[in-house]
């Protein structure tokens, strides 16, 4: 049984913590998320709670002795201790077989034969996003940004915090520690915003997510979609992504908002980004900010001349697409965005910014067809399977034949854009906070009403689960 | 707290009127007679007793789904094509199945006027229907027919139900069948207590008929049956279609992945005893496979091609002439266009032709 946020079960044990949660002092609350949080990850798979003790237990001793010690070469030894044992992990669960394929594959290609041994190995759900967050803690101390928390149970919560621990937002221990470590406000004013914020985030999920992964999914699997069908599915696919993502950041952000703490921003709107570098600090804004500190600036930024800068952006991009799945095509995807990035810094006009209205306009429509050609990329079975669909593009049969969405789906469609409006104009996503009682309690209706008008997609695991 | 407690009041009663809006604006359509595809989509979340009472309220009309494929209607009234003029001999293709494996016959037909058809279809008729009604129908068969069983990959997931009420919640025909189990090499069978339409409106009947649906039916769900009463609210029908489909496409899972191999092996049995009935009557047994454009049913070629060749039955899977990814191939209600029913068709007549079958 899993416990998923767009399923009765989530509400369940989330009423559930929450009851228990009110009735508790400040110290004896933390214990009991740790230990609702590992009830909530035990659900999917309670062989993978070894998994985040092994990556708790490593990173809370690492980074007690990384603060202690002043002696370079052991700080850079635990570091180091440190980063194996989290891309080992990573390596293992989610990497192993897609190099030993590669290796096998490259050894036939220069006339080698290979008898490769692959594992079966199950994904731990989560695995890429709180390794990524114990990573930070560490590199963190390292660099003298963070003090350690001395209290364990502290430190595994903040590991195991169950409302982002399978899909993120990935948090920074600067923002997420405080936030266990000292007494929480719980009120009134904190539980209608966070239960604000799960209204939306069910909508984008499952009045539109959920409902138009099928006519996308037909596109894809298809053997011979029309030019229309696969440009569609690209378009589809972008607010496919967009709300299954972001819906599972607002239902995380949500659930801890109510609880009292405050989750990192990871959506502002992306699509209404004009070129690459806007749409990276709008989209996912937890990882692209994780691989702006820990990777780029490490491998020395834009520091080192033009040249480096470019490979280090390229190389940055690479690994984050590699972050997304053991397979060719997110490296490609990684490539794009690398690519894209780069001619975006080589081609210093094309920006949008300084110039309001259609000008604008024209650069955010243009800039959505350049993202779904990488959603194209991302969502393809294989790399030639996104040069079949490409090669439709240009050259394909007319007409479509893809499966209509459901309306409720596209009247959804339209009130998250207009949501999202509003988000951009307040430069906030509670840009409802000053409307009177009467207004948002019109709102909040009229969101269930569409929530219950869209709500009957059969109901889909979100995506980045996999990841 | 106030607040919060003052917001949600508020909220509650906003839904409430929004609900008696809709209500209305649902009722004005309906009495205009302009019962559009937004009236339709509300009427979908009715309960599967609600939708029952809105249909018997029509049943004087041709087409209404309480009337449909009852199994005494299913044996006295198939659709038949009439026998060639002037041909003294014809052959029978006698079909068990639903309107897929018609719309391949009748494809048929156009391609050889010559065949003489006899189709009893039940809408989306899971195997265990289709397989009961060829069993029922044998003593009107004759020597020398070819009889094909057609199964649906759709409806995969009626196997371990008696009704497709409880599996079908947006069109939830009331007619009932049979639950076949496999059980060590013998299929055990598993009779619904209302059989007819008669039965089904006796209400002597449904406090137990109720509780044989909700105890034996793998697909039954409270929300899509309890509470009729709330149905006169747009906002909760909405709520239990969401809630109802949510159920169904869990059963759907349960029934079709945690017990694959019970429906495998139940499939495999079906096939056997079909084929050793149809050749000790003289018939020639054929099997289609239908796969339909979801994809997620359960492959039936992958699953049933060994039996299938095991006990020599012929046999045409859809997807072997036809992939069911290509969206090109279907109509927009999931059947498959003319063109392909008629390359189904052509492939079904070359079965016939590598077996010969004598009118």
């Amino acid at each position: 049984m899993r416990v998923l946020f767009n399923e009765l079960s989530y509400w369940v044990f989330f009423a559930l913590v929450m009851t228990g949660y009110v009735l508790l002092p400040h110290k004896p609350q933390n214990r009991f998320l740790l230990l609702a949080s590992y009830v909530f990850y035990g659900f999917w798979d309670w062989r993978f709670l070894g998994l985040i003790l092994f990556s708790t237990v490593v990173d809370y001793f690492i980074g007690l002795n990384l603060y202690r010690e002043d002696n370079p070469r052991r700080r850079k030894l635990l570091l180091w201790l440190s980063v194996s044992a989290n891309l080992g992990l990573l390596g293992v669960f989610k990497y192993f077989n897609f190099f030993i394929e590669t290796f096998s594959e490259l050894l036939t290609q220069i006339g080698m034969t290979a008898n490769p041994t692959t594992l079966v190995i199950v994904l731990p759900v989560g695995i890429s996003f709180y390794t990524f967050q114990t990573l930070s803690y560490t590199i963190d101390i390292y660099r003298r940004e963070l003090k350690p928390t001395s209290d364990f149970l502290d430190y595994a919560l903040f590991v195991a915090f169950f409302p982002q621990l399978v899909a993120g937002p990935i948090e920074r221990a600067k923002n997420l520690l405080p936030n266990i470590i000292h007494p929480r406000r719980l009120s009134w004013e904190n539980f209608e915003r966070g239960l604000g914020l799960c209204l939306i985030g069910l909508i984008k999920k499952v009045a539109i997510a959920d409902a138009i992964a099928p006519s996308v999914d037909a596109v894809f699997a298809a053997p011979d979609p029309t030019r229309m069908d696969v440009i569609l599915a690209g378009w589809l696919f972008a607010i496919q992504i967009y709300c299954d993502f972001s819906g599972y950041t607002d239902i995380a952000r949500g659930s801890a908002k109510a609880l009292g703490f405050n989750l990192m921003r990871n959506f502002a709107q992306p699509y209404f980004a004009t070129n690459p570098r806007e749409f990276w600090r709008r989209w996912h804004i937890s990882l692209s900010s994780w691989l702006r500190d820990y990777l780029y600036i490490s491998l020395g930024g834009s520091k080192n001349g033009r040249f480096r800068t470019h490979l280090n952006l390229f190389a940055t991009m690479l690994l984050g697409g590699l972050w997304h799945g053991a397979a060719w095509h997110f490296v490609l995807w990684g490539a794009y965005q690398g690519g894209i990035l780069s001619a975006h810094r080589l081609l210093p006009n094309w920006n949008f910014r300084s110039f309001l209205g259609l000008r604008r306009l024209i650069g955010i429509v243009v800039f959505f067809q350049i993202t779904c050609i990488g959603w194209l990329i991302f969502r393809a079975e294989s790399y030639s399977h996104f040069l079949d669909l490409i090669g439709r593009v240009f050259a394909g049969d007319g007409g479509t034949n893809i499966p209509s969405p459901p309306f409720p789906s596209l009247v959804a469609v339209i009130v998250v854009f207009i949501w999202d409006l509003f988000s951009e104009r307040a430069g906030r996503g509670h840009f409802y906070a000053h409307w009177s009682l009467p207004i948002r309690s019109v709102m909040y209706a009229c969101l269930i009403y569409l929530l219950a008008f869209g709500g009957t997609a059969p109901s889909n695991s979100f995506i980045y689960f996999q990841f | 707290m106030k607040r919060f407690l003052f917001t949600l009041l508020l909220t509650l009663a906003t839904l409430l009127v929004i609900d008696f809006g809709v209500a209305g604006l649902l009722g004005v359509l309906e009495r205009s007679g302009k019962i559009g595809s937004l009236v339709r989509f509300f009427d979908y979340g009715r309960s599967v007793p609600g939708k029952h009472t809105e249909w018997l309220g029509d049943l004087d009309q041709p087409h209404n789904p309480m009337k449909a494929a009852w199994i005494d209607q299913m044996l006295q009234d198939p659709i038949t094509s009439e026998p060639p003029e002037g041909a003294d001999r014809s052959l029978i293709i006698r079909s068990y199945g639903m309107s897929f494996s018609n719309n391949i016959l009748l494809a048929a037909l156009d391609r050889d006027a010559s065949l003489t058809l006899d189709l009893h279809a039940g809408p989306a008729s899971p195997p265990n229907s289709s397989f009961y009604v060829a069993l029922a129908d044998r003593e009107n068969r004759e020597p020398n027919d070819v009889v094909v069983l057609a199964f649906l990959s759709s409806s995969l997931r009626g196997m371990q139900s008696l009704s497709n009420r409880t599996w079908n919640f947006e069109q939830p025909i009331p007619y009932t069948y049979p639950i076949y189990r496999a059980v060590e090499g013998e299929l055990i069978v598993t009779h619904p207590i209302v059989t007819t339409l008669d039965e089904e409106l006796n209400p002597v009947l449904a406090a137990l008929w109720k509780n044989q649906l909700s105890n034996l039916d793998a697909n039954y769900s409270g929300y899509a049956f309890e509470w009729p009463t709330l149905d006169y609210s747009p906002f909760v029908r909405l709520v239990r279609r969401a809630l109802a489909i949510r159920a169904q496409t869990k059963a759907k899972s349960r029934v079709e992945t945690e017990n694959n191999s019970s429906i495998r092996d139940t499939l495999r049995l079906i096939i056997r005893d079909f084929a050793e009935m149809a050749r000790e009557d003289g018939q020639l047994p054929v099997i289609f496979l239908i796969q339909s454009r979801d994809p997620s049913d359960l492959n039936l070629l992958a699953m049933l091609r060994t039996t299938l060749e095991n006990y020599d039955v012929p046999y045409m899977a859809t997807e072997d002439h036809f992939p069911p990814t290509d969206l090109s191939g279907f109509e927009g209600d999931g059947h498959y266009r003319p063109e392909v029913d008629d390359l189904f068709a052509q492939k079904f007549l070359e079965i016939l032709a590598e077996h010969n079958p004598t009118p």
